[in-house]
């Protein structure tokens, strides 16, 4: 059976509130982390076959946290799809820099992260 | 030494302390003298010396390289058993300086460091002291066992010998060398970043990791005010998160095939919309803040009344916090600008409500005392007069309360404290900085106090008469 857990990372509990409703209607198993740090343990406890992730948090950023995951070979294969301040070059470079593997400009309508997620889910990263 | 494992670190939080850093420098300064002063003191004419001083040196380029570059994160757990055995060695040096080999110091290595990694500050001072206290005891026996000789009456009593200059000497050595075994411990427990728990710094600012300018941290460190760019850049993700909650919210309610009432969603909406409002009027705020002293419109007010209504605004807001107003006094004049003081006092009342739980009670005191008789007074940098009667409002809570750090840079712009405590509560960390700003700007004292889990206390000072004359009175 193909792994549907979702893990979302996001300092701002009503973000991740209304993310696992958008995320929950598709069938989606979703999981959540408030700070990078947690995030990233959580990840390697559940596994889940997608991370999403917000940039701005404390004490771990979302930029930290998608670098520490490429780093560790047990969950380096996860997607990381980055919920952005704003779709700048900066931005997309950045994440590029720490292996993103998409990103998406808050504030996102509900019908592009669905898209996204479909999309990013059971896809694989190559090992940084 | 510094066994905190760049792996663990980096799940832990990554976020290296500024004193950690400072004190690996320390630590490291201090290996460096004590291995020059002992390539100085003890010449290298013999083998083993020669060798223990090669291996020294070794040791130190060691610490220096995973101290200072990115070797130490690739490491991982290799560094931890690399720097114990740079301990061991470096014990076998202290060992050697003081003069032969005592086991009791080993031992104590070891027992530092299982107190540090297992146990808190405290229980390793403690033990370390019982431990040290042993030690000399079993140096003295050592020097000068204690005999039993027969005296002239035929009984038997306890020689404890006579001390000589050489045996005070070897004694303070090897209290000596306790000591110095102790501070290894004792240092190498804040390099692991046990002591130093504030001023936490963002991994993205000492590593290689880019951060663009909008995405920097919310907490900055120290009491810096962030730049004017740096404070749109904050704003602008802080009106983000609202902002996506409200998309998201709408965009259910638009589906057909939602499972959510539309009363949830709307309900849900609404909230942000309060979020989004309290934001927009405190930037607002924010914006007038450098036109303050040209703006500020000073005219005669009665505190009292103007607490009494506020407080009974904020009752009719929350019906779930049980307010108590005290007053004694039916008219307390002071010189003021209304909505800049309404703004300040309902920042700090929304505050209270918003960090009580349901059910708590809020306590607004209002009192006129004499300046001499604010305890905080001295801790204050402002100009007030002292001489002349102060307005006191003290706003009390019952709610989650402060940690000390939070207390310390509580007044500070966009500081959004104790994130894991305060996780759920909307805030921008705007308020209590625009009320600091506020009665900066009326020539008053605001001061904070608070314990966790106890609730907080906002204690305002406004002087009754202005610098500059203006009489309240």
């Amino acid at each position: 059976m193909a792994n549907k857990k979702i893990l979302i990372v996001d300092d701002e509990p009503g973000v991740r509130e209304a993310v696992i409703k958008v995320l929950a209607r598709e069938g989606y198993s979703v999981i959540q982390a408030a700070d990078g740090s947690s995030g990233v343990s959580l990840a390697l406890r559940e596994r889940p076959a997608l991370v999403i992730l917000d940039v701005l948090m404390q004490p771990m950023s979302g930029w930290e946290a998608c670098r520490v995951i490429r780093q560790m070979k047990e969950i380096a294969g996860i997607p990381v799809l980055m919920l952005t301040g704003k779709q700048s070059v900066k931005d997309k470079i950045t994440a590029m820099q720490v292996g993103a593997t998409d990103f998406l400009p808050k504030p996102f309508r509900n019908q592009d992260l669905k898209l996204r997620v479909k999309r990013l889910m059971g896809q694989t990263v190559q090992s940084f | 030494m510094g066994r905190s494992v760049p792996g663990k670190d980096c799940l832990r939080g990554s976020s290296l302390r500024e004193e950690q850093w400072k004190f690996r420098s320390l630590w490291f300064g201090i290996f460096v003298i004590l291995l020059l002063f002992a390539t100085v003191a003890y010449p290298p004419n013999t083998l083993p010396v020669r060798s223990m001083n090669i291996v020294l040196l070794a040791a130190a380029v060691w610490h220096l390289a995973i101290f200072f570059t990115p070797l130490a994160k690739k490491l991982g757990s290799t560094y931890d058993v690399v720097a114990i055995f740079v301990d061991i060695v470096f014990i076998t040096w202290i060992v050697r300086l003081t003069g032969g080999f005592q086991s009791e110091l080993v031992v104590l290595y070891f027992v530092e460091l299982l107190l540090a990694a297992f146990f808190s500050e405290r229980v390793q001072l403690l033990v370390t002291l019982v431990f040290s206290a042993l030690g000399l005891c079993s140096s003295i026996l050592t020097l000068h066992p204690p005999q039993n000789v027969q005296n002239s009456t035929g009984g038997v009593t306890v020689d404890l010998g006579h001390w000589k200059p050489e045996d005070l000497s070897a004694l303070g050595v090897r209290t000596g060398g306790l000591i110095s075994v102790y501070l290894i411990g004792y240092v190498g427990q804040w390099l692991r970043g046990r002591k130093p728990e504030e001023k936490t710094i963002p991994v993205t600012q000492t590593q290689a990791t880019p951060e663009p300018l909008a995405e920097k941290p919310v907490v900055l460190k120290g009491r810096e005010e962030p730049s004017d760019s740096e404070s749109l850049s904050i704003i602008s993700h802080e009106l983000r998160s609202p902002l996506t909650i409200l998309r998201a919210y709408t965009d259910l309610l638009m589906d057909p095939n939602r499972q959510e009432s539309t009363g949830e969603i709307v309900s849900k909406i609404d909230e942000e919309v309060g979020e989004l409002s309290g934001m927009v009027e405190n930037l607002g705020a924010i914006l007038d803040e450098r036109k303050f002293s040209s703006t500020t419109a000073f005219e005669p007010l009665n505190l009292a009344s103007l607490m009494q209504s506020l407080v009974e605004k904020h009752r009719s807001l929350s019906d779930q916090h049980q307010f108590v107003f005290e007053c004694a006094r039916r008219e307390i004049p002071i010189h003021g600008d209304r909505p800049k003081l309404v703004r300040a006092f309902s920042n700090i009342l929304g505050n209270a409500i918003k960090y009580s739980p349901s059910g708590g009670g809020i306590r607004v005191h209002v009192d006129l005392r004499p300046g001499e008789a604010l305890e905080f007074f001295s801790a204050s940098s402002t100009s007030v007069l002292p001489s002349h009667p102060f307005a006191v409002v003290k706003i009390s809570d019952s709610g989650i309360g402060m940690s000390p750090r939070a207390i310390s840079l509580a007044f500070e712009k966009f500081k959004r404290l104790d994130p894991e405590r305060t996780q759920g509560i909307p805030g921008s960390g705007l308020g209590l900085y625009l009320a600091r700003k506020i009665i900066e700007q009326h020539q008053g004292i605001i001061h904070l106090d608070s314990l966790e889990g106890r609730g907080t206390t906002v204690t305002v000072a406004l002087p009754t008469r202005l610098e500059g004359g203006l009489v309240g009175q």
